[in-house]
């Protein structure tokens, strides 16, 4: 869908946020009005 | 025939309940033939069909409130555990999610008719926190819709049904070998598409550690969030610096990236 919209290399990340945050990666609080 | 009729009537009620139970408990189990041979007996006079409908509807409840429970105890992960266990896990987060935000709690009288998300409606519901009442009330007028349904059926049908038995009867063995053989061609054919299509996606994804390292590096790809407001709502983190994009508005503006810039995506 997002190369339908014109991007290039599109790669999903394996597992998602759980995975990043479970691998210890740093994440922030997405504000309300974001 | 006459055998396997008197079993029915005998132990019918308390067969639906156990099958119903198990169906709306998560296990892949039909309920739909149990409920049209059910509504037959209505018919021929050996079931009543009250009690049949409130044995339905207790056994739904009773398979659904532990859902929901652990929904509003757990929280999104139970949603993905759910997920993983599910025949399409890598549609099944998104899909829910979007007939959630469209049908909100009325979706629990939907889902009821929508294959993979019956399971996973009621502890998307408990997650939302939707209130215990109101579940109950929906989850009760979802159970009767979907036990009346098939019911009426057997009971229309019931000289077609009795005839069908029979005719199963005929082939003995055959009927139950047929069964299992159409069950394990359903399986088999999702197992192979859900094959090809991990196969696919190993091959474009990029695992935490490399994006770790591209992150780190000098071209830094562009992280895009594109959960949706639901996903988002029930866990309100982002990896730093990640761009929120609502891919299932078509209107929505795409952001701008620079030419030879990689773009990340994470969807749950």
């Amino acid at each position: 869908m997002l190369m339908d919209r014109g991007y290039g290399r599109v790669r999903p990340l394996e597992g998602g946020l759980e995975a990043w945050i479970e691998a210890g990666g740093e994440f922030e609080q997405i504000d309300r009005q974001d | 025939m006459e055998e396997m009729t008197s079993l029915l009537a005998q132990y019918g009620l308390l067969l639906v309940f156990a099958n119903v139970l198990l169906t709306q408990g998560g296990a892949p189990v039909p309920a739909t033939p149990m409920l049209i041979l059910a509504g037959a007996l209505v018919a021929q006079g050996k079931l009543a069909f009250g009690p049949l409908l409130g044995v339905s509807v207790v056994a739904t409840l009773l398979g659904n409130v532990p859902w929901y429970l652990a929904g509003r105890r757990y929280g999104y992960p139970i949603l993905r555990t759910l997920c993983r266990i599910s025949i399409e896990p890598d549609s099944c987060v998104k899909r829910t999610e979007d007939i959630f935000v469209r049908w909100g709690a009325l979706s629990l009288i939907v889902g009821k008719y929508i294959p993979g998300f019956a399971t996973i409606a009621p502890p998307l519901a408990g997650a939302m926190k939707l209130g215990f009442p109101r579940f109950l009330l929906y989850t009760a007028i979802s159970a009767l819709l979907w036990a009346v349904a098939p019911i009426f059926g057997g009971m229309i049908f019931h000289a077609e049904v009795e005839w069908l038995l029979a005719r199963l009867e005929d082939m003995g063995a055959g009927a139950l070998i047929l069964a299992v053989a159409v069950v394990a061609l359903y399986i088999a054919v999702k197992s192979v598409e859900r094959y090809l299509l991990m196969r696919f996606l190993r091959m474009v994804r990029i695992s935490v550690k490399e994006l770790r390292e591209l992150l780190g590096g000098e071209t830094i790809p562009v992280v895009l969030d594109v959960r949706s407001a639901l996903a988002r709502k029930l866990d309100p983190r982002r990896i730093p610096g990640a761009i929120w994009m609502d891919i299932a508005d078509t209107h929505a503006a795409t952001v701008e990236i620079p030419p030879g810039r990689d773009v990340v995506v994470y969807c749950s």
